[in-house]
């Protein structure tokens, strides 16, 4: 009885998950294709919000921000 | 374990389909079409009969298609006087993104025409499956080229090809 509601959870998670899926058409990616689209599209804000991160947070790494956390380099 | 084993093959038949389902239009009539040119005036493909038609779907945000442009108006530049067309499908969706790409080409030849199918209309018919897609067609309409994207050599495989056509 558990197998089968772990089965069946498991079908409609897939299921659910695959209907999020579409093929999208070479000449439908005219959206997708907006630089607003790209994650560094503003490269300089990128820069200041990782920088002010890596300085808060402390950290190194992950964006390629150097530095010990005193946010003067 | 038989089921099995035909469970599997039926899971790589099905898998294997899509690769087999579109042969494409290679060797066949190209479908016909109207559309509207830049200018606003009807351009069907069957007025070219007779031509070697040069057609290539591109949108104005697409990096491949920018970089061909120039290169498709040099190539009709050096066919100027010759049977030969080229039609560029514009597939943006709104009108003024091909405007204002097309403003930074003062010269177009009269054998470059630009048509606009900004409802996808065309385009699914010849299901370019790549930005940009060209298609050659010979004198009679026949598809007998097809580039998919756009590469550095392409302009030599054109001219080659072309010129094949023209001598048809």
């Amino acid at each position: 009885m558990k197998k089968k509601a772990v089965w069946l959870l498991a079908a409609v998670s897939l299921g659910a998950a695959l209907s999020g899926c579409a093929r999208v058409k070479p000449w439908e990616r005219e959206y997708l294709a907006d630089p607003i689209m790209q994650f560094d599209y503003n490269k300089e804000e990128k820069s200041v919000k990782e920088h002010f991160l890596g300085t808060r947070e402390g950290s190194t790494g992950s964006f390629g921000v150097s530095g010990g956390g005193c946010g003067c380099n | 374990m038989r089921q099995k084993r035909s469970l599997l093959i039926a899971w790589f038949i099905i898998l294997a389909l899509p690769a087999f389902s579109w042969g494409g239009l290679m060797n066949q009539s190209a479908p016909p079409f109207t559309l509207m040119d830049i200018n606003g005036r009807a351009v069907s493909l069957s007025s070219f009969k007779g031509k070697v038609v040069f057609i290539d779907f591109w949108a104005s945000w697409c990096p491949p298609c920018k970089v061909e442009f120039p290169e498709l108006i040099r190539l009709m530049e050096r066919y100027n006087g010759e049977d030969v067309a080229l039609l560029a499908v514009n597939v943006d969706q709104k009108r003024s993104h091909a405007v204002d790409f097309l403003k930074k080409f003062s010269v177009i030849p009269a054998s470059f025409h630009l048509l606009l199918d900004g409802e996808s209309q065309v385009i699914k018919i010849y299901n370019a499956s790549a930005m940009p897609t060209s298609f050659i067609l010979d004198k009679n309409g026949v598809v007998r080229h097809i580039h998919f994207g756009y590469r550095e050599t392409d302009r030599k495989k054109w001219i080659e090809e072309i010129d094949t056509l023209l001598k048809q």
